[in-house]
């Protein structure tokens, strides 16, 4: 496995994965907002996706520049190969483990 | 395109992002803050919003991914670096080659700024001296003096002393964190050297600074001893001297020669040498040249004055100072010591005696003083600083106003500049070393003149000083440098350099209404405003001191001159030096006093008279002989003048005493019979009140009388036509010539009665100087930029000014044009400065028991000074711009 997966990082691939072509910046802290309800700085999302990038999960290009961003262009990502990779090795890994543990984690009702 | 006002985020949250991104690319990140903050002022308030984009601009900034960009964008090749050295060589050619093509403005800003920073160096040099006073010694830091603190609020007396057996006390009781305790007393003898078999060498009272110490006191403060040592002072009849003192005495005999002569104090303390000590280079105020071993006080006449049983003998001259163990704080230390002089000084027995111990550190002293001669410095120094900083202040105004409305002749060069690509930071940089240079001519041309100007205001600072240059004050010079550069030259950097270049390009410049405008109108209503409030402090203080000087004091000051004699002097020379000068031509009357009536010194003592009820009050004793109501004219409201006499026989008393004394006419006081320790005397006559103090106070009751025993100086008045002879000058000569004989070796300082009663009134004399000074100072500088700004108007107004004349326009009309709007700012100045300069004033006023009554006068005078003052400005631009051929003018094209 290349590289350790946080789950911050996780979300994050995630939610770029879902956006589709429209993954950049604002939009993202927007859907994990809406989604987990937890409220993110800019600061801590560029951070991150920053290490992504490096880590080789993700990749960006720069978009057109549009109005209501006073002109500034918008900065997509979209997930590489290794990045769908880590993604689905982890979900396997935890299917796994939820098959292994499925009486033990059964909610009382 | 009609642009809808939008809410932009915050710009200096901005600004601070671009400023800290640099060259970095975040324009993605910097959209997404964009987008961010339009989302939020769609569902939160602006203010909120705004807060969310600080927080996310601050949580970028720790960020790693703009750290991340940073670190990359340094690598990129067409980084843009403004500390290019190229450049600054350029700016500073740019600058100088600006400063020579506009000289008026140029001359106009340094002279101003050297003006300002002129003041701020006189501050700085008066500060740093006052500030080495006693910084100097060994162990300073654990060095305190002790004085004594009675009486609260109101009457609470200081003094820096104590009462002359305290420091042997605290050695004795208090142990606990005291190294060392010292006491010691002042003494200002008169010298005699003999000189083997020729008359001896005299040396006069006021040219040694003796003291009678302990030889702990050489525990507590460090010398270098050149012969002899401490323990020689503990047998009595012992001296020590230092180096110049020695020198004084002896010439330039060798130490060990010195060591066992004999120094004869007030002829007939006989002392020997026993050891030499060197002058302390640096400032201090304890420069004592003579150390008379303690114990001379207990077998010579010393014990006549110093009384070291005596706990209720407080003088000024008795000081105390304790060296504390390492690690105690004199804090600590205070309660003990108050307890200790409760005990001795009764308060514990009388509760009404609020007796507290205080303690001053060594290093605060000049500056705190001792409540008594040595004034505290502290208020000055603010009073110089507040100044120093206010003319500066309306320098660095003068300076923006000039360089902002200047700014419209440099937007084609700006907007130039912006095409070929120069970023808005180098422009800022650029008129930072223009404003760079300027400030640096300014302090060149104060730094010359600061020290012809404190010398010629030597009078009027706490001690005469200059301006040297050393490690110290080159880098307060540079601070100042840099610290006005950047006041002065931010905001028009700012102003110049925001310009786009289209609008610049097009040659349209600062509106009417707009922000500039409006800033600079009210740098100008600043000016203008403390302009006012100094000239109505000057018209106001000037009028209290003319009132001071002429007003009615109840008696005569007309040719008088008083000198002392000998405090001590318990034989009749006074009164034979008396009979002698009276017998000089030209001299009209003497009289034998303790001081004129009005004077520093007041002698307060209870009085009892028993009429119906008994009246005892503390009164003011004024000694004198039967001359002296003649000799300064006091006005006899009944009764008659004391009879000539040896003694004490009969009392002339004050109106206000008369009053007080229940007489409702001053008739009625004559005959009556008033107490005086113990003895009855009559009262022949009643006087008109007369000024005692200064005018800050209240007349009280006074009784003049022949009290012999307190009478050590002379009044002499001189003849009318002595004195239009300008013979002044012979017969206080005569007079030095009988005084010498009877005192020898006492200094005869003969003082105009009206030169004391000036300086009674020194404080004030000082702070209206100042305040003039200020006042012309802050006018001129207000009256340059004022220059300034109508020379710049009428240069973007000849058009204008061209096209009004050809329509018909008369030189009166253009003229009100222009002296319209400097004219409101004025008024504006007058309606804000008002108001506060009658606080201050009135304030200042009440410190006075006799004082004017604040007219609004005094408010117009001043609003029409500065009314003519700012038009006469204008005007000689207004004038020549309305003289201009219209057609000369509309021809520049």
């Amino acid at each position: 496995m290349k590289g350790y997966l946080g789950e911050f990082e996780e979300l994050v691939l995630l939610t770029i994965a879902s956006l589709g072509d429209q993954a950049y910046g604002a939009g993202v802290r927007e859907d994990i907002k809406a989604r987990t309800n937890r409220s993110l700085s800019l600061g801590a999302l560029h951070s991150t996706l920053t290490r992504l990038e490096e880590k080789g999960f993700i990749k960006s290009w720069l978009g057109e520049p549009t109005q209501e961003r006073g002109g500034r262009r918008k900065r997509f990502f979209e997930l590489t190969q290794s990045g769908k990779a880590a993604l689905h090795n982890m979900k396997n890994l935890r299917d796994e483990l939820w098959k292994v543990s499925k009486g033990t984690l059964a909610l009382d009702k | 395109m009609k642009r809808q006002p939008t809410i932009r985020p915050p710009r200096l949250a901005e600004q601070l992002f671009d400023w800290y991104c640099k060259s970095a690319s975040v324009e993605d990140i910097h959209g997404d803050m964009e987008e961010l903050f339009q989302a939020d002022l769609k569902r939160l308030s602006i203010r909120r919003a705004k807060l969310n984009y600080w927080i996310q601009v601050i949580s970028l900034v720790a960020s790693y991914a703009v750290r991340k960009r940073k670190r990359k964008s340094y690598a990129h090749s067409i980084s843009y670096n403004t500390n290019h050295q190229a450049m600054i060589g350029s700016y500073f050619k740019i600058a100088w080659r600006t400063i020579g093509k506009n000289k008026v403005y140029s001359v106009i800003n340094v002279l101003g700024l050297a003006l300002g920073i002129c003041a701020c160096l006189i501050l700085y040099t008066v500060t740093s001296h006052e500030l080495t006073f006693d910084k100097f010694h060994v162990d300073g830091d654990r060095i305190v003096r002790i004085g004594v603190e009675q009486g609260k609020g109101e009457n609470k007396h200081l003094c820096a002393c104590v009462p002359a057996p305290a420091a042997t006390a605290i050695r004795e009781e208090i142990s606990a964190g005291i190294e060392t305790v010292t006491g010691y007393h002042q003494y200002r003898p008169k010298v005699n050297i003999p000189e083997g078999g020729h008359s001896p060498k005299k040396i006069d009272r006021n040219l040694s600074n003796a003291i009678i110490a302990e030889p702990s006191y050489f525990d507590v403060f460090t010398y270098d001893w050149l012969a002899g040592n401490p323990g020689a002072l503990n047998e009595p009849f012992k001296t020590v001297l230092t180096e110049r003192q020695a020198h004084n005495y002896f010439g330039s005999l060798p130490w060990d020669e010195i060591v066992g002569k004999e120094v004869i104090y007030d002829d007939s303390l006989r002392t020997t040498v026993v050891g030499i000590v060197k002058d302390w280079k640096d400032n201090t105020d304890f420069p004592f040249t003579d150390f008379i071993s303690f114990n001379t006080i207990k077998s010579s006449f010393l014990k006549n004055d110093i009384h070291l049983d005596n706990w209720h003998d407080w003088r000024h001259s008795s000081i105390a100072f304790i060296k504390l163990n390492k690690g105690t704080s004199a804090a600590s230390l205070q309660t003990q010591l108050s307890q200790l002089f409760r005990k001795y000084l009764g308060a514990e027995a009388d509760s009404t005696l609020q007796i507290t111990a205080m303690t001053q550190p060594l290093a605060d002293l000049h500056i705190e003083g001792d409540f008594d001669h040595h004034e505290n410095l502290f208020p000055t120094l603010v009073a110089l600083t507040t100044l120093a900083l206010f003319i500066l202040v309306i320098a660095v105004i003068n300076f923006i106003n000039l360089s902002t409305a200047q700014s419209i002749r440099r937007v084609k060069e700006i907007g130039i500049r912006k095409v070929l690509g120069s970023f808005r930071q180098s422009l800022i940089l650029q008129f930072l070393v223009e404003t760079f240079v300027l400030t640096f001519l300014a302090v060149c041309l104060a730094t010359l003149t600061v020290n012809p100007v404190l010398s010629s205001f030597a009078a009027y600072l706490p001690s005469p000083v200059t301006f040297n240059f050393g490690p110290a004050s080159l880098l307060f010079l540079l601070f100042v440098t840099l610290g006005t550069s950047l006041l002065a030259g931010f905001y028009p950097a700012h102003v110049l350099s925001a310009n786009s270049p289209a609008v610049s390009l097009k040659g349209t410049g600062a509106h009417k209404g707009s922000e500039k405008w409006f800033f600079r109108k009210g740098l100008i209503v600043f000016q203008f405003a403390s302009s006012l409030f100094f000239i109505i402090a000057v018209l106001v203080m000037g009028r209290q001191i003319e009132f001071i000087r002429n007003k009615d004091r109840g008696f005569s000051t007309a040719s008088i001159i008083t000198f002392r004699t000998n405090w001590g002097d318990k034989s009749n020379n006074l009164r034979v030096l008396a009979e002698k000068i009276r017998s000089i031509s030209g001299v009209e009357r003497v009289a034998v006093q303790t001081v004129a009536p009005m004077g520093f010194i007041k002698l307060m003592s209870p009085f009892v008279y028993k009429g119906d009820t008994l009246i005892e009050m503390p009164v003011s004793m004024k000694a004198g002989n039967s001359d002296f109501i003649p000799l300064y004219q006091l006005r006899l409201l009944a009764g008659r003048n004391i009879a000539e006499s040896d003694t004490l026989k009969e009392f002339v008393i004050n109106e206000y005493y008369s009053k007080a004394l229940g007489f409702k006419r001053p008739e009625q006081a004559v005959g009556e019979l008033l107490s005086f320790e113990g003895k009855s005397f009559a009262i022949v006559g009643v006087v008109e009140d007369f000024h005692e103090q200064s005018f800050h106070e209240m007349i009280g009751p006074a009784v003049i009388g022949n009290f012999t025993q307190f009478e050590h100086s002379i009044g002499v008045k001189l003849s009318n036509a002595s004195m239009m002879n300008n013979k002044t000058k012979d017969i206080q000569a005569k007079i030095e010539k009988e005084f010498k004989q009877l005192y020898p070796g006492e200094p005869f300082e003969p003082h105009l009665i009206e030169d004391e009663i000036g300086w009674m009134h020194d404080r004030e004399q000082r702070l209206s100087t100042l305040m003039n000074t200020a006042m012309i100072i802050t006018i001129f500088i207000s009256c340059l930029g004022v220059f300034g700004l109508a020379m710049f108007t009428a240069q973007i107004k000849t058009k204008e000014i061209g096209i009004r004349k050809v329509m018909g326009a008369t030189l009166a009309n253009i003229v009100v044009i222009f002296c319209r709007d400097i004219m409101i700012l004025i008024l504006i100045a007058i309606a804000i400065t008002s108001p506060i300069a009658w606080y201050f004033m009135n304030n200042w006023l009440l410190e006075f028991a006799y004082r004017i009554e604040l007219t609004v006068w005094i408010f117009v005078l001043a609003g029409l000074a500065a009314l003519c003052l700012g038009l006469a400005t204008v005007s000689f631009h207004a004038v020549r711009a309305g003289m201009a051929d219209p057609v000369k003018s509309l021809r520049t094209e």
